[in-house]
C-alpha cells in the first residue's frame, strides 16, 4: 500500500515520517527543509500485521497549483503515482491555512486521512478543535497526533485508519466542490477557489475555539518584536552566535576534548613504544605521524564540533533560525537577494552541498544562481576544525574569531551579490514571505541525534578520505623525486615541497608563503578538514589541543612557533581557506545548480579572487597596524589585487552598460 | 627488512585498504559522499553530479 504524506510546509511531515518509519531524516523548525520525495516502510511496532505499507514523505505545499519546484514534486506524486491513501498533515495551531490544501486533496478521489498534528502546542495555547465535527465536515477520518512524542502520540490510530481506508476501496468524497475536473477558464478557477475558502472559513468557525483571538498579540508576537527587530535583530544574532562559539570552543568543548585527545596521545605513545627503534624510520613515521598523528589531529576537534552542532540544532529546533531569515531579508533585498536566500546559507553551515542544492527552491533565475555561487561563503562544518585550530593557536579568547568568520561570510555574500547584480545588469527585486514557526522548547533528543549523526560522519570522513590523504602527504613529504628518503632537516627537497613551493610563492603577499601552508590549502580542496590534517603531518604535530590547560593552545607558545607565522598571517590563512572555493564536491553541486559553465567558472574565479583579496588586506593592514610597516610582498600582492579588482569593475561597468542598451531592468543572459 | 617492518607494512596496508574498501562499498550502496552527514538532505541527482556521474536531467 502506497501512502503519501502531504501537507503545508513546517506542518511536521518529516517528523511524522521519522516517527512512523523509524528513519532519521533531517527535520527543521522552518518551512522548506524537505525538497525531495523520501520513501520508507512503516516500522514493525506500528504495523503488527506486517502489511506492505510504504510511506512517501513529500515536500511541503500550500496548494495543488505549484509555485516552487518542490511543490511540483508533491503535486506530481499525488496526481500521477496514484497513492492508495493520502495522510494530510495539518498543523492544528494553523488550521485555517492547512485546510485549503486539504480541500484540494479531497477532490482527487483518493482516501484522505487528516493527521491533526502539533496538538500539544494547540493545548498549550488553550485552543480546542472539535475533531468529530471536523471529521464530519471533511467527510474523512481525522486523527489527532503529536509526532514529537514517543507515546500517546496518536500514530497507532493513524496507521490503523490508513490501513482501513486503503482496504475499503471507497472513493473519497469532496465536501467543498465535488470531484476534481479539468478547469478551462480563469473565472472558473477563481470561483472554485472562492468556494474552497468559504468552505474552510465555515468549517474553522464551526470546529475551532480560540482562547486568544488571532488579531491580538501573543507572547510570541511580543518576543518577535524584539528578536526580529530591524535594528536589534542583528546584535541579538551576533550575541547568540558568540555564546554558541564560547560554549563549544572555550567552555564545554575543550573540557571534553581534553579527555578525548588524551586517548589519542595514549594510542600514539603506546604504538611508539611498541615499535621502539626496531622499525624502519620511514615506516614508523608513516604510521605514527602520517596516519595516527594526522587523523588524530583532525579527530581531536570532534568534541568542539559536536558541542557546536548540538547548540546549532537546539537553535534551529526552537524556531529562531527562521527569524534570522527575516532579519537578513532587508539587507539581502538591497543587493537583489531576499530572505529566501538565507535558508540555503543556514543549511550550508552544515555542509555546502545541500546548501547549494537548497537554492532550487528559489524561483528567480538570477537570484537562484547568485545564491548558489555565494552559499559556500558561509563556513561549513568541515571548516570548523580550521577555525578552531587558528582561533586556538593564535588568539587566546577565541570565541570572537568563529563569530566574526560567520559575519564576515555574510558581509562577503552581500558584497558578492551586489557585484553579481551589477555584472548581470539584472536589477529585478523579489519579495519574501515566510511563515514563522511557533517558538518551542527545543528537543534535546533531536539535537542529540543531529549531533551524533554529524559526529559519526566526521569520524568516517577522518578514517577514510582524510586518512588516505594524510598517508599520501606523508609519503610525498618523505621522498624526493629520485625516490630517496629526504635527509633530516632538509624537507624542502621533498616531492611535496617541490609541488607546493610554486603555489607558496603566490602566498607571500598574504603572509604565509611556506610550502607547508600551500600544500595544506591544496589538499583542502579534497575535503576542508584536510587543511588541519596536512598541517599536522607537515609540521609533525600530533595534537593541537593543550591537554594540560583544558583549553585550546591560547598562549600560542607551542604550535604557533612551529608554524613560523604570526597571528596576523594566521588570521589571513584562516580567511583564505574559508573564503576561497569550497571542496571539489561542493563545486560539483554548484555546477549542477548553476547550469552554466560560464556561471560556474565565474563563481570559482570570484571565490578565488575574493579569498585572495580578503587575505591580502587582512595581512597587509594587520601588519601595518601591529608592526608599523607593510608585510612582505606588498607590491606584488597589490598588483595582483589591482588586476582582480580592475577586472571585476570592468565587468560591472560592462553589465550596467549592456543593461542600459537593452532597456535597463532586464536580465543579461550569461 | 625486519619482522617488525613487515608487520608495520601489513598494518598500514590493512588500514588504508579498509579506508578504500569503505569508500568503494559506500558508492555501491548509493552513499556517494563518504563521511558526509547531510546525505539525507541531498537529492540523488546532486549526489550523482558531485561524484562526476551523469546528472539526472532535472525538470524545473
Amino acid at each position: 500500500m502506497k501512502i503519501a504524506l502531504a501537507g503545508n510546509p513546517n506542518s511536521g511531515k518529516t517528523t511524522l515520517f521519522n516517527a512512523i518509519t523509524g528513519k532519521l531524516e533531517q527535520v527543521g523548525n522552518w518551512a522548506g527543509v524537505t525538497v525531495e520525495k523520501k520513501e520508507a516502510r512503516v516500522k514493525a511496532s506500528l504495523n503488527p500485521r506486517n502489511e506492505n505499507l510504504i510511506v512517501a514523505d513529500l515536500p511541503g505545499a500550500y496548494s495543488m497549483s505549484p509555485y516552487t519546484s518542490e511543490e511540483s514534486i508533491t503535486k506530481d506524486f499525488v496526481q500521477n503515482e496514484h497513492p492508495d491513501v493520502i495522510i494530510n498533515i495539518v498543523d492544528s495551531t494553523n488550521l485555517s491555512r492547512g485546510l485549503y490544501f486539504t480541500t484540494q486533496l479531497l477532490e482527487l478521489g483518493i482516501p484522505v486521512i487528516v493527521a491533526l498534528n502539533k496538538c500539544d502546542l494547540l493545548e498549550k495555547k488553550g485552543n480546542t478543535i472539535d475533531i468529530t465535527a471536523l471529521s464530519d465536515a471533511l467527510k474523512c477520518p481525522v486523527i489527532s497526533t503529536v509526532s514529537t512524542k514517543s507515546s500517546n502520540n496518536g500514530l497507532p490510530e493513524l496507521i490503523e485508519a490508513v490501513v482501513t481506508a486503503g482496504k475499503s476501496g471507497k472513493k473519497q468524497l469532496a465536501p467543498a466542490l465535488g470531484r476534481a475536473r479539468k478547469i478551462s477558464t480563469k473565472d472558473e478557477f477563481e470561483r472554485n477557489d472562492k468556494k474552497r475558502y468559504a468552505f474552510v472559513n465555515e468549517v474553522v468557525t464551526e470546529v475551532e475555539r480560540r482562547k486568544v483571538s488571532s488579531d491580538k498579540q501573543t507572547v510570541q508576537d511580543r518576543v518577535d518584536r524584539v528578536v526580529a527587530h530591524k535594528w536589534l535583530g542583528i546584535p541579538i544574532f551576533a550575541v547568540i552566535v558568540y555564546v554558541i562559539f564560547s560554549i563549544s570552543q572555550s567552555w564545554v568543548g575543550p573540557w571534553i576534548a581534553d579527555t578525548f585527545v588524551g586517548w589519542i596521545d595514549l594510542l600514539y605513545a603506546q604504538v611508539s613504544t611498541l615499535l621502539g627503534d626496531n622499525v624502519n624510520p620511514v615506516l614508523g613515521t608513516l604510521l605514527l605521524d602520517g596516519i595516527i598523528g594526522g587523523v588524530g589531529a583532525v579527530i581531536g576537534f570532534l568534541p568542539l564540533i559536536m558541542v557546536l552542532f548540538f547548540c546549532m540544532a537546539l537553535l534551529e529546533d526552537c524556531g529562531y533560525m527562521a527569524r534570522v531569515a527575516v532579519i537578513m531579508d532587508r539587507f539581502f533585498k538591497l543587493v537583489g537577494l531576499s530572505g529566501r536566500s538565507i535558508i540555503p546559507m543556514i543549511v550550508g553551515t552544515g555542509c555546502g552541498i545541500p546548501g547549494v542544492m537548497a537554492t532550487r527552491t528559489i524561483k528567480a533565475e538570477r537570484q537562484r544562481r547568485t545564491t548558489a555561487m555565494l552559499t559556500t561563503f558561509m563556513p561549513c562544518g568541515a571548516k570548523l576544525p580550521i577555525i578552531a585550530l587558528f582561533a586556538g593557536v593564535f588568539f587566546g579568547d577565541n570565541s570572537w574569531v568563529g563569530t566574526s568568520m560567520y559575519f564576515l561570510g555574510i558581509f562577503i555574500i552581500i558584497i558578492g551579490a551586489l557585484i553579481v547584480r551589477r555584472i548581470t545588469g539584472d536589477y529585478s527585486r523579489s519579495f519574501f514571505i515566510m511563515e514563522l514557526p511557533e517558538y518551542r522548547f527545543p528537543s534535546l533528543k533531536r539535537a542529540a541525534i543531529s549531533m551524533l549523526t554529524r559526529a559519526k560522519a566526521f569520524i568516517i570522513k577522518a578514517g577514510t578520505i582524510i586518512l588516505i590523504c594524510n598517508a599520501v602527504v606523508q609519503i610525498l613529504q618523505t621522498f624526493d623525486w629520485n625516490f630517496r628518503v629526504v635527509a633530516e632537516g632538509a624537507p624542502d627537497s621533498s616531492i611535496l615541497a617541490s609541488l607546493a613551493s610554486p603555489v607558496a610563492f603566490l602566498f607571500i603577499p598574504l603572509g604565509f608563503g611556506l610550502w607547508q601552508f600551500a600544500a595544506a590549502a591544496i589538499t583542502g580542496f579534497i575535503a576542508k578538514e584536510n587543511v588541519v590534517g596536512t598541517l599536522a603531518v607537515c609540521f609533525a604535530i600530533t595534537n593541537f589541543i593543550d591537554t594540560d590547560e583544558l583549553a585550546l593552545v591560547g598562549s600560542g607558545t607551542d604550535v604557533s612557533s612551529v608554524f613560523g607565522i604570526g597571528a596576523v598571517a594566521g588570521l589571513s590563512y584562516l580567511i583564505f581557506n574559508l573564503f576561497t572555493p569550497p571542496c571539489f564536491a561542493a563545486i560539483g553541486a554548484m555546477n549542477s545548480e548553476l547550469e552554466s559553465r560560464k556561471w560556474l567558472w565565474g563563481a570559482i574565479g570570484f571565490q578565488m579572487g575574493m579569498g585572495y583579496t580578503a587575505a591580502f588586506l587582512v595581512y597587509q593592514i594587520g601588519t601595518l597596524l601591529t608592526e608599523g610597516t607593510l608585510g612582505k610582498g606588498f607590491v606584488g600582492g597589490l598588483i595582483a589585487v589591482a588586476i582582480i579588482v580592475g577586472y571585476v569593475v570592468y565587468l560591472m561597468r560592462k553589465g550596467t552598460r549592456d543593461a542600459r542598451i537593452h532597456g535597463g531592468l532586464q536580465s543579461v543572459k550569461l | 627488512m625486519s619482522t617488525v617492518d613487515i608487520v608495520v607494512i601489513a598494518v598500514i596496508a590493512a588500514i588504508v585498504s579498509l579506508a578504500v574498501y569503505k569508500i568503494v562499498r559506500d558508492k555501491k550502496n548509493g552513499v556517494k559522499c563518504t563521511g558526509c552527514s547531510e546525505c539525507n538532505l541531498c537529492p540523488a541527482d546532486v549526489q550523482n553530479t558531485v561524484m562526476g556521474k551523469a546528472a539526472n536531467k532535472r525538470k524545473r
